[in-house]
């Protein structure tokens, strides 16, 4: 299951992707530059993805005042 | 996380997002993996639980529930509302705490947390070896008091000296995230306690972007009088021990800041150097608008120019050699700039 795309219009066009961010900053570690657009762009997560989420050993959700506190948001 | 040991926080996204489509954490082959259009980028994995959640305090209550945790720090919390937003659209634009401690406020869930609650979970915590390496103190912002902000004041100095009691050393890994306190009030914050480090977040590096999306915070101190008392801070804490937290892109657009790129990075550049001449650093978190904040609609900035100020804010700490490390990749793992101090 992936993103619908569709919903989002042209806006990769517009900027420059993740990929290309890494090539032309490269003494900034590719990490960084993901952890960044995902902290822009947002992640969810597959209903495969939560299988693998284990609530024995995983924890889901940073309790603390500057987050929502709603742990993993799962694709439906 | 990252295999890296990279974390990542994020809030509540969803594919309801209107700008961007956001990355999908998928299962492939039984790993869990990043993707992007399909295309798997980096194997990731989750955080573990710690060993504190499993047990209760004394009164019976779940530690899980009263102590918050990243991988590598303890988050504590001592309230969960924010005064600014006592009076109405007080509170920042795009901060999500308003609606959240407004719903906690109804139940009546923004009494201050009883310090010696919080450490009895601490001591259960640290027995855990290796897996954390800082406390983090906060609450919302408390404007009551002698003088302004006194009551937030006392009670994070109380919690500091019950926490302190933890350890044999006069200061212990600390980190406090308060409000702008003025001279005499940061004075007592070192002297009386063992807090190893200071941050007061103001929240975007220009004064009317500062206006007009924290107007609280612009009411009850303002802008300059802010960075005036960062650097007293570091005057009194050290240089490198203190640094304000950004919502980085909030500055750009929306009504709010600057038109283009270029000229909010010029300007956010210039105010950043100046506070770290002073002794400041500056921790940038990547903004993303809450769908529970007043700025619900607004569009972030591209990936380039977060990378540009990740890198600018680097190069100003090696220019004014300042360290970071109470609040980097080990101890708080929420800026990206920061983690770039792992490559010194």
């Amino acid at each position: 299951m992936g993103i619908d795309e569709s919903k989002y219009g042209d806006w990769r066009s517009e900027e420059l992707s993740a990929k290309e961010v890494i090539k032309k900053y490269p003494d900034v570690p590719k990490f960084v530059v993901y952890k960044t657009d995902i902290q822009r762009r947002g992640v969810v997560f597959s209903k495969e993805a939560m299988k693998l989420f284990d609530p024995k050993v995983h924890s889901a959700a940073a309790s603390c005042l500057f987050s929502n506190d709603q742990g993993y948001k799962q694709l439906d | 996380m990252f295999r890296d040991g990279t974390s990542v926080l994020f809030h509540d996204t969803g594919e309801k997002r209107q700008h961007r489509a956001p990355y999908l954490v998928d299962n492939v082959d039984s790993k869990l993996v990043l993707t992007d259009q399909d295309e798997v980028i980096e194997t990731v994995d989750f955080w573990e639980r710690a060993d504190y959640f499993d047990h209760q305090t004394s009164t019976g209550k779940n530690m899980q529930i009263l102590i918050g945790n990243r991988p590598q720090r303890f988050d504590v919390t001592g309230s969960w509302y924010c005064h600014f937003w006592d009076t109405p659209g007080g509170g920042c634009k795009y901060c999500p705490i308003g609606a959240q401690g407004g719903e906690k406020k109804k139940k009546g869930e923004v009494l201050l947390t009883d310090p010696k609650e919080i450490v009895e979970v601490l001591a259960e915590g640290i027995k855990q070896r290796g897996r954390f390496a800082n406390i983090l103190i906060t609450t919302g912002s408390i404007l009551s008091g002698k003088q302004l902000l006194d009551d937030e004041l006392n009670y994070h100095i109380e919690l500091l000296k019950e926490i302190g009691k933890l350890f044999k050393t006069d200061r212990f890994p600390s980190q406090l995230i308060g409000t702008a306190y003025n001279r005499e009030q940061l004075e007592r914050l070192y002297n009386e306690t063992g807090l190893m480090s200071y941050t007061a977040d103001i929240e975007v590096l220009n004064e009317t972007a500062f206006n007009r999306l924290c107007p609280g915070k612009a009411k009850f101190i303002g802008y300059q009088e802010w960075k005036k008392r960062l650097k007293i801070a570091a005057e009194i804490f050290g240089r490198g021990r203190v640094d304000t937290g950004l919502v980085t892109g909030t500055e750009i657009g929306n009504g709010i800041g600057f038109r283009t790129e270029d000229a909010a990075f010029a300007a956010v550049s210039e105010e950043a150097e100046e506070l770290a001449e002073a002794g400041v650093s500056v921790a940038a978190t990547i903004w993303q608008p809450s769908d529970i904040a007043i700025l619900k609609n607004a569009k972030n900035p591209s990936l380039e120019y977060m990378i540009r100020i990740s890198r600018e804010f680097e190069r100003l700490r090696l220019k004014y050699n300042l360290a970071v490390d109470f609040d980097d990749y080990r101890r708080c793992g929420n800026h990206p700039n920061t983690d770039l101090a792992r490559l010194r």
